[in-house]
């Protein structure tokens, strides 16, 4: 069972490689208060949806594989805004 | 966006979304002159025709979209490979045609996923494999005849990265590739960049022990160190020692800096028997107990070069440390301590990209060794128009031509020193400037009794009725000090009068390195018009030194 430390730390590692290709004024800090999704997130659809499918890329390579972007994309209200309740949402639907 | 003069636009073109290679550009090219812009994707022919203030265009595109035959072949319907080259055919006029006045750099096609035919698939008429070499091929002979087309190494852009493409990636955004394939292509593109603005790096400057050979000479002798031989350690620092001799064979200057006792290290590079780099592999070296950076900024201003063109490797991070702190502009990369690394990160530097290789590049180093014999004669020579005797310098002047404009644009490009004006043109400005018949351009070459220093130089002038202008006067440093200055301003003053002048007017355009151009200008007895302005009055003429023979090559 994956712990939220370990979901947090693969969110992170995509952030950072997000960063690489973001402006100076959109790169996303490393904290879980940091909003990634809906109207306050400094990424855009292109950008929110590579850093889901890197986060994706990623859980695979530990054996979890979960489609992320389907799940966000049918929901009606995003499932998460944060980073932390991105780690949270993870962690309740790999039980 | 609003673009001011002094910018250059990079237009980014391609069939699919491009938008992770704009935002990795972005952030890779430091220098606020560039600005980036992206066509609409899948608008490739259209982005090309269209016609565009850019600079640069980076074209990039996926073999199955860009060519319909490639997309049935990838469906593994029969197609003639033929009809496919011809498509390849249409796309590299069009990319000729977009070249008039911009560079362009291609990204090379790259295979998608596919398992094409298996064991077949490099059999010529069927394979994917075999189809897509000779795409590439074919679109590499036709556009690279063009000299603003470059061709990119996609493949490297993807070694090293597990599963470059992704198909959830490609189905939700139109990205086929993960964000590291884009860094990468980006990184390559930088230098491709820096490498056209002739910000290439050409010095590389290395330390000895355990870095050249394992183990420390001083203390074990040349037969003690660890080099080639049955041994996977000496093995890789020959290959290091190989992987350098390569750069140095496209140009790249080698130089040493250790600390050692100079006859003991000299001694181990001279017997050696598996020591690849010799003494006359190196442009210099300073070899001694001195502080590290004094070194370097000696064997820079020896070699006259800035240190933003030097690397510096060594294995020792204290060292390393010293001289990226005295040091900002060169480049100190930081050294795995496994010497099986040291050749796979000396490649990954990529900052040794150039424009073109010409034969100056290539002989660069036999001309330092040639440059350190004619100094060991100077000093039994009292006057220094004797030695000059001695050396039996010949300078060759010949137009510009399609032959000698590759080097002519580097000097026009890299040369700091002895230049008048400074001014950077593209092989295609330097063609239009020479289109009128006003004007006129000459390459100098310059040769003595101890070797060719090749095209070292050239002049442009210019007669606007009776007064004629020296408009560009540059000379590699390397002849600086050999009297060959004075021939040039001859030879300026024989071609102004062919053109009609009566008077050549010289003006120094001062720049943070070009100083030494003005010494030259105040002691070439011109008649001074004031701190910056010089004239010849052709009535009293303009002659060279007697001991220099001047040829002029008419092809």
């Amino acid at each position: 069972m994956i712990s939220k430390e370990e979901i947090k730390n693969t969110i992170y590692k995509c952030i950072k490689e997000l960063n690489r290709q973001l402006p100076e004024e959109s790169k996303l800090i490393l904290e879980e208060a940091t909003v990634i999704a809906g109207e306050n997130s400094p990424l855009d659809s292109l950008g929110l949806a590579t850093l889901i499918i890197c986060i994706e890329r990623h859980l695979t390579s530990l054996d979890i594989n979960i489609n992320i972007l389907d799940k966000f994309i049918e929901s009606s209200d995003p499932p998460f805004i944060t980073i932390e309740e991105m780690c949270l949402w993870l962690l309740e639907q790999l039980k | 966006m609003t673009k001011s003069i002094s910018q250059k636009i990079i237009a980014l073109i391609s069939d699919f979304n491009i938008a992770p290679l704009s935002g990795h550009l972005k952030n890779k090219l430091k220098y606020p002159e560039f600005v980036l812009e992206t066509a609409p994707y899948g608008q490739v022919y259209q982005s090309l025709a269209r016609s565009s203030e850019s600079w640069l265009d980076i074209v990039w595109t996926s073999p199955e979209r860009i060519l319909p035959g490639f997309y049935k072949a990838l469906q593994l319907e029969k197609v003639k490979h033929e009809d496919i080259l011809k498509e390849v055919d249409n796309f590299a006029q069009s990319l000729i045609k977009a070249s008039a006045k911009k560079y362009i750099f291609v990204a090379a096609w790259y295979l998608p996923v596919s398992n094409g035919y298996g064991m077949l698939d490099w059999q010529d008429g069927l394979g994917l494999s075999s189809l897509l070499a000779k795409c590439n091929l074919r679109l590499a002979e036709k556009i690279l005849t063009n000299k603003n087309i470059f061709m990119l190494p996609t493949h490297s852009w993807m070694e090293g990265i597990k599963l470059p493409l992704s198909k959830k990636l490609w189905y939700a955004t139109k990205v086929p590739y993960i964000s590291d394939v884009f860094e990468s292509a980006a990184e390559n593109i930088q230098q491709s960049v820096y490498a056209i603005k002739g910000k290439s790096r050409r010095l590389i400057i290395v330390d000895l022990d355990n870095t050249l050979w394992g183990g420390v000479v001083g203390e074990n002798g040349w037969q003690g160190i660890r080099l080639g031989g049955h041994d996977h350690v000496g093995e890789a620092f020959k290959d290091f020692q190989l992987a350098l001799k390569a750069l140095s064979n496209r140009g790249v200057q080698l130089a040493i800096s250790s600390k050692n006792d100079e006859a003991v290290a000299l001694e181990a590079i001279d017997n050696h028997p598996e020591m690849v780099l010799k003494r006359d592999d190196f442009a210099s070296w300073r070899i001694n107990w001195n502080d590290k950076v004094a070194n370097i900024v000696e064997l820079a201003n020896e070699i006259n070069l800035g240190f933003e063109s030097i690397v510096f490797i060594d294995d020792n991070p204290a060292e390393r440390g010293r001289v990226s702190d005295a040091l900002h502009e060169v480049l100190v990369p930081e050294w795995p301590k496994d010497p099986a690394m040291y050749v796979e990160t000396l490649i990954s530097l990529s900052c040794f990209e150039t424009t073109s290789i010409t034969n100056e590049d290539r002989a660069r180093t036999v001309m330092y060794v040639s440059e350190r014999n004619r100094q060991s004669i100077k000093q039994s020579f009292k006057k220094n128009d004797d030695w000059l005797r001695k050396l039996c310098v010949k300078v060759s002047a010949q137009r510009v031509n399609s032959k000698n404009i590759s080097r002519v644009t580097q000097l026009f490009n890299k040369t700091n020193q002895l230049n008048l004006s400074t001014r950077r043109l593209s092989e295609q400005e330097i063609i239009s400037w020479g289109d009128k018949k006003t004007r006129s351009m000459l390459a100098i070459s310059v040769s003595d009794q101890f070797g060719d220093m090749g095209l070292v130089g050239l002049i442009s002038v210019e007669a606007l009725g009776t007064k004629g202008h020296l408009v560009d006067f540059i000379l590699s440093c390397r002849v600086m000090g050999r009297r060959v200055e004075e021939t040039l301003l001859h030879l300026a003053v024989i071609e102004l009068k062919n053109l009609g002048a009566k008077t050549m007017e010289i003006v120094y355009e001062p720049t943070d390195r070009n100083r030494p151009t003005l010494q030259v200008l105040e002691e070439a007895n011109l008649e001074k018009i004031d701190a910056q302005k010089f004239r010849v009055n052709f009535e009293l003429g303009y002659q060279k030194p007697e001991f220099i023979e001047l040829n002029f090559i008419e092809k």
